[in-house]
């Protein structure tokens, strides 16, 4: 027999929870109609379908939960790699050497090194 | 006199600078902000994945009170199981699975969690760095000795905001690296988790909510039937509705707390729909991350989070 999915354990935990409701409302429309022996019945048969309910839900989200695996080994991952970007030192490295960039050309341009000028201009362009 | 003239013109390119790069400032605050609040209201959750079990053990313990097995040391260690271990834990066979489930779902949220604050912590406006590396482009300038000291600080302004603006660049694409890898994958946990707590958590309160509703009417019906069976002094005798006005008010409040995890359950589910759209929103403008419309999508969701975690920190 081919194996249930998650979806289809979920129906059948929700059908055993109406199937429960449902014993209830008849034993508290007839109620007086029944003994109490009777109503003793009913209810251990609600409680024992609602049980069942409560089972299979909880078989349905395992298999949610192993179905879900491979997706959260891969955004954990993601989540590292993230982490590591923040931390990278080339982001400090980055940011250092723009700001070299910047005094270098600061400094061609008060003594008028053309040359100077346009190598910082053309660094400063290719960091940012 | 020639060198002052020279550094207010390297001030002036300086600033002619900023404003070429304020064309492109790159401000992720909403981006940040979606992200805080997605993981704000998800550090919330184990309590949510705790009481999946906490409602299957309620659920037994209403059970146990209508057999009448009354005991309220045993009744204490039902309904909180960190107050010790039953004998017969056989009884709460039905909720085995969602004790061993509780670890993984805490664990697949927190994956969530941990993806949505590197994403904030990656948008942040963090400048500690920055502020470091400036401090060294001060000295230096100072060294070089052609800034006056207040010119060093409107330099160091200038400078910041250029850094401020490349280091954006540079957070932006590892937005987008991230969003682009993981667009598929949040789409699938968020619709998972948001299934397995509208679905799941939803049913496991429904059944108890059964319980307790089979526990006061069967309660207030076999009152009434006992009444009935009494025997009467006078035909004017009438049954005493007191005890079950306070029973009612009694299972009115259980129930009231119920609706309150109910209410949260949805608006979890809810939450899960937000951080996904939000998701989907940021991946499709991954190329103008810091465009007017992204962004204030992206603070709409952000927005839209912040109501709905409201709803699930009444209950949890």
């Amino acid at each position: 027999m081919p194996k249930l999915t998650s979806d289809q354990m979920f129906q059948l935990a929700e059908s055993f929870h109406t199937f429960a409701r449902e014993y209830g409302d008849y034993r508290f429309a007839e109620w007086d109609n029944l003994t109490a022996a009777q109503r003793r019945t009913l209810e251990d048969n609600e409680r024992l379908m609602r049980n069942f309910s409560s089972t299979l839900n909880g078989l349905s989200l395992k298999m949610e939960l192993d179905d879900l695996q491979g997706t959260l080994d891969k955004i954990t991952k993601a989540s590292g790699k993230l982490r590591k970007a923040l931390k990278n030192p080339a982001n400090l490295n980055q940011a250092l050497n723009i700001a070299a960039i910047i005094i270098s050309l600061g400094s061609a341009v008060v003594t008028a090194n053309v040359a100077g000028i346009l190598t910082g201009v053309d660094r400063l362009v290719d960091v940012l | 006199m020639k060198l002052r003239f020279k550094s207010r013109f390297v001030i002036s390119w300086l600033l002619l600078s900023t404003i070429l790069f304020a064309t492109s400032c790159t401000d992720l605050g909403p981006v940040q902000n979606f992200a805080d609040l997605a993981a704000d209201a998800g550090r919330r959750f184990p309590v949510l994945a705790r009481d999946i079990n906490g409602s299957c053990r309620r659920q037994i313990y209403y059970q146990h009170l209508r057999d009448n097995r009354f005991s309220p040391e045993k009744m204490q260690i039902m309904v909180d199981p960190t107050a010790g271990r039953l004998d017969d834990e056989a009884i709460f066979a039905p909720c085995k699975n969602y004790v061993e489930q509780e670890p993984r779902l805490v664990q697949a949220n927190a994956v969530l969690l941990n993806y949505l604050q590197s994403l904030a912590a990656l948008a942040a406006n963090d400048t500690t760095a920055l502020d470091r590396s400036l401090t060294n482009v001060t000295s230096s300038f100072n060294e070089a000795g052609i800034f006056t000291p207040g010119e060093v600080g409107t330099v160091k302004g200038v400078a910041g905001f250029i850094l401020k603006a490349a280091t954006g660049g540079y957070r932006q694409a590892k937005i987008k690296e991230a969003v682009q890898e993981n667009n598929e994958n949040i789409k699938v946990l968020t619709e998972s988790l948001s299934r397995i707590v509208k679905k799941n958590y939803q049913l496991q309160l429904e059944n108890e909510r059964d319980e307790l509703r089979n526990y006061y009417v069967t309660g207030m019906r076999e009152y009434a039937t006992f009444q009935k069976s009494l025997p009467r002094s006078s035909a004017d005798t009438v049954i005493d509705p007191l005890p079950l006005m306070t029973i009612k008010r009694q299972w009115d409040a259980e129930d009231g707390e119920l609706q309150k995890r109910l209410k949260a359950a949805a608006a979890y589910s809810e939450m899960m729909s937000e951080i996904q759209a939000a998701h989907q929103e940021i991946y499709e403008g991954r190329n103008k991350l810091s465009s007017r419309e992204v962004l204030h999508k992206v603070l709409a969701y952000g927005l839209k989070i912040n109501s709905l975690s409201e709803t699930f920190r009444r209950a949890f």
